[in-house]
C-alpha cells in the first residue's frame, strides 16, 4: 500500500513537470520555430547527430551529448548564415539541406566531436590510471619508510599496551 | 700448667695444617695480602696461638712508619666485626692493649673471595688458657696476679671505658703472656673480629648474658666486662676447678643456685684486698655489682664496705615441669621454652598460680606473671601459642631472663647479630621471623627492668612492620641491616666480596663485571642494604625496581648506581658502564623512533666509554622524551591510516579501471570542443561575412 501511495505521489510530481509553465514554454518554442522556420529546418535536419548523442549518453552530466552539440551547431551555424543572409528564405535553406555536401560538412563536424570525445577521454584516462599506479607505488614507499621508522606497529593492525608497544612483544620478567 | 703443655701441642699440629694448606695453595705469595700500602699480610705464615675460634690470625709485616711485627686477624663472614666500635678503638695508645694499626677489606687468598680483617702490633704472646678449655685453675701467686694482672687490667678496662667501648672479650684465652707468669704484664686480645661475647663461653657472662646464645648477646655494659674480668681473675687465681666437666648450663644452674662466687671458687679460701675485688666484681645482682669508681676506689686503697646482696628467691616446695623439680623461679623460667605444652597445662590447671601463691610467696614476682598471663590471655591464640607464651612467662618470673624461643635464645639488643649468623649460616630463620612477627617479643621486653626500653620496643615494632611488606627493601632482608648496623651486605650476588656501604658496593660491581657479566645486579639484599645506609638518596628510586616494565627496572638500577657515583666522586666504572650497555636494550627499545634508538645507542656508547653512569643515565633520564617519542609515533600511525585509505580508495578506483578517468576526460573533451567550435564559428563567420 506504502508503495502504491509512492507511486502515486511520483505520477502526480511527473504530471506537475508539465503544468501550465511548461506547456507555456513548450508553446513559446514551438512558435518561434513556426515564426524562424527556415532556421528551424537547418537545425532540426542538422543537429541530428546531438539528437542521436542525447539518446545514447547515459552518463550524468552528458559531457558527451555537450561536446558533439557544440561542434555538431559549429558545423550549422555556416549554413545557418548564409539562410540569414537570404532573410530566412525556406526555399534557400531547403535548397541548402538537398546539397549532399551541406550535410557531409556538417555531419562531419559533428563526427569530429565524436572523434574528439573519444580520443580525448581515452588519453585523459589512460594518463589518469598511469599516475594512479604510480602513487600507489610512492605510498607503498611511504608506508615503508613509516615502518622503517616506527616498527610494524604503527599499521595499527597489532594490539598495542597503553605505551603503543606490541601487548605480545612485552618483556617482562621476574628478575631487576 | 699442664693445660698450656697441651695447648702448645695443639698448636704445633694446627700449625702444621695451616703451613699444608698454605703450601697447596697456588695463590700464596711471598709479598702478602695488601691491607694498604704499607700492611702486608702473609696468608703462608698463621699464627694459631692467636687465632680466636674460626677467626684465624695471620703475620702481617708493615712499612714507613708501621711496626714490621703485626698480626691480622681474618674475620668470618657469619660473625660481624665491630667495624663502629673500631674506629674508637684505634685511638686507644695502652702498651697492655695490641694497638690496631689497620682494618679493612682485603681479598684473601686462602678462600678466595672478600674478608675483612683487622691488623695489630703483635705484642701478644701466648694466651693463658685455650680456647677449647674454656675453664681452668690456673693457680697463679696473689702477689703476682695484683701486679701483672689486677693493676694492668683496670688500666685496660679503664682506657676502653674512656673511650666508650664495652671489650665483650675478657676471658683468659683472650688474655696474653709470655709463657711465665712473673715475666710481665698480661695483655688483652682484640674484641673487635667478632660481636661482643660471641666467641667468649658463658661462665665469663652474668647469668643473664649465658642464658643467651654466643653471639646474641648484644654489646653489654661496662659492668659485664667487670663480671668478665672477675671470672677470669678467679680461673687465675684458684687452684681447682669445682666446675670440671659441667656443661654451660650445669654453669648456669649452679650460678643461679650457688652464686658466681660460690661456684667458681668453691673451696679456695682468699684474703685481703683480692677477696674483696673478687666479692666485688662478683655480685651476681648488675645493681651490687663494683662500677669502674668502685675498683678504681679500691685500688686507691678505700675499703669498701660490703654490699647486702638481696637473696635469690627460693620455693618452699618445687613445682614440676614434666620430671624436673624446680624451686627457684630463675631456673624454672630457664627451662619453661623447652616444654611449652606442659607449661600451658600448669598455666590452665592453676599449677603455677598455686605455686607461686604458696610456695613463693613473692608478691613482686606473682603481679608480675599475672599482668603477663592476662596480656597473654587476649593475644593471638592461634599454632604455636604455647611456644609464644613461654618467653613472656619466663621474663614474668625472671625479670633478665632473655627471649627463649624456638631453641633460640637472645637479649634483645643481640637480636640483630644473632639473626645475621643464623641467616649467613643457614640455619632454620622462622624462630626469628615469628620473634619479629609476633608481638609477644614486645611484652618479654617490656617486662625486662631495662632502662630505657622504649626505643627497643620501637626497634622490634618498626621491624614487625619491615617484616610484613613483602616489597623490594622490605621484609627480614631489612631487619637485619636495620638491628645490625655493622652487617656486611649479604647478598649471593656479591658473595665474593665484602661490601660494607653504597660505595664498596659499587666498585664490587665494577669488579664483577670487569671479571664477566653478571646476570643480575640487585636483589632483595642489595636494596635492602642500600636503603638501609644511604635511604635518602635510594628510596626514591626503589619502586622503579620492582616495575613491571623492564626499562624502568633497568634504569632504576642505573639511576641508583649513578647516584652513589655522583655523590660519593668515586672513580670512573667503565666495566659497569660497559654492562648496562649492553642490558639497556628494554630502555632503548622503549622509544617507537627507530632512528632515535640508534642515535641512542651511539650516544650510550660514548658515555659508558667515560665510564660516568651519571651521564649515560642523563641520556634516558628525561621523561619527557618518551612522551614525545610517544606523540611522534602516535603522528605516525594517523599518517599511515591516511596513506592505507588514499591506497585503499586509488585501488577501488583501477578495479573500474572502463570508466577511470572518463569523466574528466569527457570534460577536457568538453572544454576543447567549445574552444574548437568557437574557432569554427569565428572562421566561417569571417569568411561568409567577409
Amino acid at each position: 500500500m506504502a508503495k502504491k501511495k509512492k507511486q502515486k505521489k511520483s505520477k502526480d510530481k511527473k504530471k506537475k513537470k508539465f503544468g501550465a509553465k511548461q506547456v507555456l514554454w513548450v508553446g513559446g518554442v514551438l512558435l518561434t520555430a513556426t515564426i524562424f522556420f527556415s532556421t528551424t529546418i537547418i537545425l532540426l535536419i542538422g543537429m541530428l547527430p546531438t539528437l542521436v548523442a542525447y539518446a545514447i549518453d547515459r552518463i550524468p552530466g552528458k559531457n558527451k551529448t555537450f561536446t558533439i552539440g557544440l561542434l555538431n551547431i559549429a558545423g550549422c551555424f555556416p549554413f545557418l548564415l548564409q539562410v540569414w543572409q537570404a532573410y530566412g528564405d525556406v526555399d534557400f535553406a531547403l535548397n541548402l539541406l538537398s546539397q549532399p555536401m551541406t550535410i557531409v560538412i556538417i555531419y562531419s563536424i559533428a563526427g569530429l566531436g565524436y572523434i574528439l570525445d573519444w580520443v580525448v577521454t581515452a588519453g585523459i584516462s589512460s594518463v589518469l590510471i598511469q599516475k594512479s599506479k604510480i602513487r600507489l607505488v610512492k605510498i607503498e614507499d611511504e608506508k615503508k619508510s613509516i615502518e622503517n621508522r616506527w616498527g610494524k606497529e604503527v599499521n595499527g593492525k597489532i594490539k598495542l599496551n597503553e605505551f603503543g608497544f606490541p601487548v605480545e612483544n612485552q618483556m617482562d620478567s621476574e628478575d631487576t | 700448667m699442664s693445660d698450656n703443655n697441651v695447648l702448645e701441642k695443639e698448636q704445633e699440629s694446627s700449625t702444621d695444617v695451616e703451613e699444608k694448606s698454605t703450601s697447596n695453595n697456588p695463590l700464596g705469595s711471598s709479598n702478602g695480602v695488601q691491607l694498604n700500602k704499607n700492611i702486608s699480610i702473609m696468608p703462608s705464615e698463621p699464627l694459631p696461638q692467636l687465632n680466636k675460634g674460626t677467626i684465624k690470625a695471620y703475620a702481617a709485616v708493615g712499612k714507613n712508619y708501621f711496626s714490621e711485627n703485626l698480626f691480622a686477624l681474618i674475620c668470618e663472614k657469619n660473625l660481624t666485626p665491630r667495624v663502629i666500635t673500631a674506629l674508637k678503638y684505634s685511638s686507644i695508645i695502652n702498651p697492655n692493649l695490641p694497638k690496631l694499626v689497620g682494618f679493612g677489606v682485603i681479598e684473601w687468598e686462602l678462600t678466595s673471595d672478600e674478608r675483612y680483617c683487622f691488623v695489630y702490633e703483635n705484642i701478644l704472646d701466648r694466651p693463658l688458657i685455650d680456647m677449647k678449655a674454656k675453664s681452668s685453675a690456673l693457680h697463679w701467686n696473689p702477689d703476682m696476679v695484683m701486679n701483672n694482672v689486677v693493676f694492668p687490667m683496670i688500666e685496660m678496662l679503664t682506657e676502653l671505658h674512656h673511650k666508650d667501648i664495652v671489650h665483650g672479650e675478657i676471658w683468659p684465652a683472650n688474655m696474653y703472656y709470655s709463657g711465665d707468669p712473673s715475666a710481665g704484664k698480661i695483655r688483652l686480645g682484640d674484641c673487635l673480629a667478632a660481636p661482643s661475647s660471641a666467641l667468649m663461653p658463658g661462665l665469663y657472662e652474668p647469668i643473664d648474658r649465658a642464658l643467651a646464645d654466643q653471639g646474641a648477646r648484644g654489646m653489654g655494659q661496662y659492668e659485664d666486662d667487670l663480671y668478665s674480668f672477675g671470672v677470669s681473675l678467679a680461673i687465675i687465681l684458684r687452684s681447682t676447678d669445682p666446675m670440671k666437666g659441667f656443661s654451660e648450663e650445669q654453669v648456669i644452674e649452679s650460678k643461679i643456685e650457688n652464686g658466681t662466687y660460690s661456684s667458681l671458687l668453691g673451696k679456695d679460701r682468699f684474703s685481703g684486698a683480692l677477696l674483696e675485688l673478687l666479692r666485688g666484681l662478683l655480685y651476681d645482682d648488675r645493681q651490687q655489682r663494683w662500677t669502674l669508681e668502685d675498683v678504681h676506689a679500691w685500688a686507691d686503697g678505700r675499703r669498701l664496705s660490703p654490699k647486702q646482696s638481696p637473696k635469690r628467691v627460693k620455693a618452699g616446695r618445687p613445682i614440676a615441669l614434666e620430671e624436673k623439680k624446680y624451686t627457684r623461679p630463675e631456673l624454672f623460667a630457664k627451662d619453661l621454652h623447652t616444654k611449652p605444652d606442659e607449661t600451658v597445662r600448669l598455666i590452665e590447671g592453676g599449677g603455677l598460680d598455686q605455686w607461686l601463691e604458696r610456695a613463693v610467696e613473692d608478691k613482686v614476682i606473682k603481679s608480675r606473671v599475672e599482668r603477663a598471663l592476662k596480656g597473654i590471655e587476649t593475644a593471638d591464640r592461634s599454632a604455636g601459642h604455647a611456644e609464644r607464651l613461654c618467653p613472656v612467662l619466663a621474663t614474668a618470673l625472671y625479670m633478665e631472663c632473655p627471649v627463649r624461643y624456638k631453641g633460640i635464645s637472645f637479649i634483645p639488643e643481640g637480636f640483630g647479630e644473632a639473626l645475621t649468623t643464623a641467616y649467613v649460616e643457614k640455619r632454620e630463620i622462622q624462630p626469628y621471623v615469628d620473634v619479629l612477627k609476633y608481638q609477644f617479643i614486645l611484652q618479654a621486653v617490656r617486662n625486662k627492668a631495662d632502662n630505657n626500653p622504649t626505643s627497643l620496643v620501637s626497634r622490634f615494632d618498626t621491624c614487625r612492620a619491615f617484616i610484613t611488606q613483602n616489597k623490594l627493601g622490605f621484609g627480614l632482608e631489612r631487619c637485619i641491616y636495620y638491628l645490625n648496623p655493622n652487617c656486611h651486605c649479604l647478598s649471593d650476588i656479591i658473595k665474593e666480596h665484602y661490601v660494607q656501604n653504597p660505595e664498596e658496593l659499587v666498585y664490587a660491581y665494577e669488579k664483577m663485571c670487569s671479571r664477566g657479566n653478571p646476570h643480575i645486579l640487585f636483589d632483595r639484599h642489595v636494596v635492602a642494604f642500600l636503603s638501609m645506609k644511604d635511604k635518602k638518596n635510594i628510596d626514591h628510586y626503589i619502586p622503579g625496581l620492582s616495575d613491571n616494565e623492564a626499562h624502568v627496572r633497568i634504569l632504576a638500577q642505573l639511576q641508583i648506581l649513578a647516584t652513589i657515583q655522583k655523590k660519593s666522586k668515586l672513580t670512573d666504572l667503565p666495566a659497569l658502564s660497559a654492562w648496562f650497555l649492553k642490558n639497556l636494550t628494554p630502555v632503548y627499545e622503549r622509544f617507537h623512533d627507530r632512528e632515535r634508538r640508534a642515535l641512542l645507542i651511539k650516544n650510550a656508547k660514548k658515555m659508558a666509554d667515560t665510564g660516568d653512569l651519571d651521564k649515560l643515565w642523563a641520556l634516558f633520564g628525561e621523561g619527557s622524551s618518551y612522551q614525545m617519542d610517544y606523540g611522534a609515533f602516535k603522528n605516525a600511525m594517523s599518517e599511515y591510516q591516511k596513506l592505507e585509505k588514499e591506497k585503499e580508495k586509488i585501488e577501488t578506483k583501477l578495479k573500474d579501471r572502463k570508466n577511470y578517468g572518463q569523466r574528466t576526460g569527457r570534460q577536457v573533451a568538453s572544454f576543447i570542443a567549445v574552444i574548437l567550435s568557437a574557432v569554427i564559428i569565428l572562421i566561417s563567420s569571417y569568411v561568409i561575412l567577409m
